[in-house]
């Protein structure tokens, strides 16, 4: 038994040992220490409180004598200072907006603002600035800088940073990240006439990357399931497309693809990894189980007949399974299926 | 003899969990024997060496021991007594905690399985434990249509400020995680909510047994047996996450545990981790968690924010920060609308939405989820809680706050008098 008083005694031992408050702007400003070092430490350091550290630390990041690395520093220990001041966040947002500030301290101004996006109620007020300031960075030399302005404007919807992802996805000159980029920050706003674009992708594009980012999204699209059905069906592609297209089939027509899921599981022919996945979203379909424990009696014949003959089959596999994963699917299948108890009769 | 043993007085076997606090039990014999004679039985683990194992106390002030004696009275009515999960011995499975009640004679006449159940580090837990919560997590899902989809549209845009940017971001995000693990727990009992440790490398958690891994598109790939490997939100499949960190060899950029302690006493000062270490967290990834609106369809989100929620109470435990009354606990003590008063939503006496399922302005126009979900094991909180209700989680002050959770390394101590 672990004696309460003395763990407790041990961590207030611990919070008393730790004095790197104090010593955040020293060991920034040491030019004994190499940089990998200060990174190091500065990383798990106490945000900077106190008054006069907080002053220091702001001449330093002003100090444009200062290296890039060492102003970034430093305004990564102000992040608490930041949530809580407006002249603060004013002058990290001139900051990233900045094309002329070393490219590390204008990464780092983006952090923290994005961490006070969490936390600071004076953000609220700053929101169309920031925005701003990142529609102004998504087209800046670092490729960084200018994923993560695009991800924040995607994110909220922003139609500005959508045209300019669709522009690149059909001018690829005019791309501003990879076009399997473009197409998963366009996926945070599903919507049809993005479909049509992704529909074109799926079907013609020889971009495996995108295939896979376009078919993830079009689980959104009704419209798109006979596609997705038929690119699951075709063994001629890709492993990680056909899965994905698996899944979407699913999230659009869970009685669909149960249907085609089962005959996958007990095809040998298959990809053991297809058939795992298969499984495992028979096994972990809510509406699957519940039927079943809810009304074992009220499905149709031949549903029922399919189920009894697929359950058999799991239930061989669980025991000589082609590989690991899809052993471990066909247990987890069973479990869920509130079967296992009769496994374990058996 | 035939001994019963109601743990949370309570016969229904959903209420046989407990955590570090004293959780209220019965003992009777059902076949008494007649005559004024009392029986006398002692309490204790049926093995110490695995398994949860469970501390009595005699009374709900304690003190905690390893056995316990009782007098049973011969008409077969019940005494009451207290146990607790021993601190640093938590369960690894349903039912691996065993009371065993043993006669004058040193024979067996019962025995009892519980399951201490704790939060606990995600880096350290068993493949059993591991696997049963993303069963769970993924069956709440159901491909994005199932329950879980309230708790996503629980924390979008457009409600963020009802648990963000202010005071009642701790207690709000302690609800939102107590009524997701009560749904987690109807699908599998045995499941708490696990902690990710942003302040040290998980190397385990970033897995594709668990959490996943991300290649250079930024997708989270999983083993195809893994139930995550079928996840989906809003219709999408998949999971958007690349790590700004070695998650294989180190810790997220955050501020260490021992520096969040250290952000100061009084809870003004805490709840700075807003910004650092939680902020932070979230953006040491590119992703869906690096925004309020999105975190809630990556599940390591909710992992990420139990730890928040760990360190609020390690806080609250090493500063003896449980009655609410205190400003130095909780500085907004009135409602909404009062002098001095913050953000409705964010003084201890304001409701919480959803669960107050209130949808006029400047509450948000929905309330999805319904009311709070109750518990088999204590009665807190309401089902329409207030801030308040989401202090006293381990029930130091007043046995019936207890809100039925534990982390692995905070214990429950009995208060000292201030």
């Amino acid at each position: 038994m672990i004696n309460k008083s003395e763990y407790r005694r041990e961590y207030e031992e611990l919070l008393k040992r730790s004095d790197e408050q104090q010593n955040v702007a020293s060991r920034i400003l040491d030019p004994s220490t190499s940089v990998a070092e200060k990174k190091t430490v500065v990383s798990g350091a106490a945000s900077v409180r106190a008054t006069s550290e907080v002053d220091r630390l702001l001449s330093v990041v002003r100090d444009r004598k200062e290296t890039g690395v060492t102003r970034a520093m430093a305004l990564q220990k102000l992040d608490i200072e930041v949530s809580n001041r407006e002249d603060i966040i004013n002058e990290v947002l001139a900051i990233l907006g900045d094309k002329k500030e070393p490219v590390e301290l204008r990464r780092t101004a983006l952090t923290v603002l994005q961490q006070a996006s969490f936390s600071s109620a004076i953000f609220i007020t700053k929101r169309p600035d920031y925005f701003n300031v990142l529609r102004s960075i998504i087209d800046d030399k670092d490729k960084q800088l200018r994923f993560d302005a695009l991800e924040t404007l995607a994110a909220h919807k922003d139609e500005y940073a959508q045209r300019r992802l669709l522009d690149g996805l059909k001018a690829p000159a005019k791309a501003l990240v990879a076009p399997e980029k473009a197409i998963q920050l366009l996926g945070y706003d599903v919507h049809a006439e993005l479909f049509t674009t992704l529909r074109d992708i799926a079907e013609n594009s020889s971009h495996l990357e995108s295939k896979v980012e376009a078919v993830r999204i079009l689980g959104a699209d009704p419209e798109s399931k006979e596609l997705l059905q038929k690119m699951f069906r075709n063994k001629s592609e890709n492993k990680e497309v056909r899965a994905t297209c698996a899944v979407a089939v699913q999230a659009i027509d869970p009685e669909d693809f149960s249907t085609s899921a089962k005959q996958t599981v007990m095809d040998e022919a298959e990809d053991s990894d297809i058939r795992a996945i298969c499984l495992n979203a028979l096994a972990l379909d809510g509406e699957i189980a519940d039927r079943r424990k809810n009304a074992p009696n009220e499905r149709s014949a031949m549903v029922s007949a399919v189920d009894t003959s697929f359950d058999a089959y799991v239930q061989q596999l669980q025991e000589k399974a082609a590989s690991k994963e899809l052993g471990k699917a066909a247990t987890q299948y069973l479990r869920n299926m509130d079967l296992k108890k009769n496994v374990d009769k058996n | 003899m035939a001994i019963e043993i109601l743990i949370n007085n309570s016969l229904n076997s959903s209420a046989n969990f407990i955590s570090w606090s004293p959780a209220p039990c019965r003992i009777r014999e059902t076949n008494p024997p007649g005559g004024t004679t009392p029986i006398a039985v002692t309490l204790r683990n049926r093995t110490t060496t695995s398994g949860g194992q469970i501390v009595f106390l005699p009374s709900i002030t304690g003190p905690e021991q390893n056995q316990l004696q009782l007098n049973l009275p011969a008409d077969g009515s019940p005494v009451e007594f207290f146990i607790a999960g021993m601190f640093g011995r938590p369960s690894v499975a349903n039912r691996d905690a065993i009371i065993r009640v043993v006669n004058s004679a040193g024979n067996t006449v019962g025995e009892k399985q519980l399951m201490v159940r704790i939060r606990k580090n995600a880096n350290n837990l068993t493949t059993g434990e591991r696997d049963r919560f993303l069963n769970a997590f993924a069956t709440l899902n159901n491909r994005g249509m199932g329950r879980f989809r309230d708790f996503r549209n629980m924390h979008l845009s457009n409600t963020e400020q009802e648990g963000h940017r202010n005071v009642g971001f701790l207690p709000w995000h302690r609800a939102y995680l107590l009524d997701l693990e009560r749904e987690l727990q109807l699908i599998d009992p045995s499941v708490s909510l696990p902690y990710w440790k942003f302040d040290a490398p998980a190397p385990r958690v970033f897995s594709r047994e668990f959490m996943g891994t991300t290649g250079s598109n930024g997708r989270v790939v999983f083993n195809s047996s893994n139930p995550l490997s079928v996840w989906a939100t809003d219709g999408v499949v998949g999971i958007n996450r690349s790590p700004r960190f070695n998650t294989s060899t180190s810790a997220a950029p955050v501020m260490t545990e021992v520096n969040t302690m250290r952000l100061g006493t009084n809870y003004d000062q805490f709840d700075n981790m807003e910004t650092n270490p939680h902020g932070s967290a979230h953006t040491s990834f590119n992703g869906y968690i690096r925004e309020i609106g999105e975190a809630a369809r990556d599940p390591l989100f909710f992992m990420l924010h139990t730890n928040a929620d760990r360190l609020w109470a390690k806080w609250q435990w090493a500063n003896n920060r449980f009655n609410s009354s205190a400003s130095a606990t909780y500085p907004f003590s009135g409602s909404a609308g009062t002098s001095g008063a913050t953000r409705v939503g964010h003084n201890l006496r304001d409701t919480m939405w959803p669960w107050n399922q209130i949808t006029a302005s400047p509450r948000p126009p929905a309330a999805p989820g319904g009311n709070f979900p109750s518990s088999s094991l204590v009665s807190a909180p309401s089902r329409m809680p207030i801030v308040g209700e989401m202090i006293d989680f381990q029930g130091k002050l007043n046995s019936t706050s207890k809100l039925g959770f534990d982390y692995d390394d905070v214990p429950f101590e009995f208060a000292p008098a201030t």
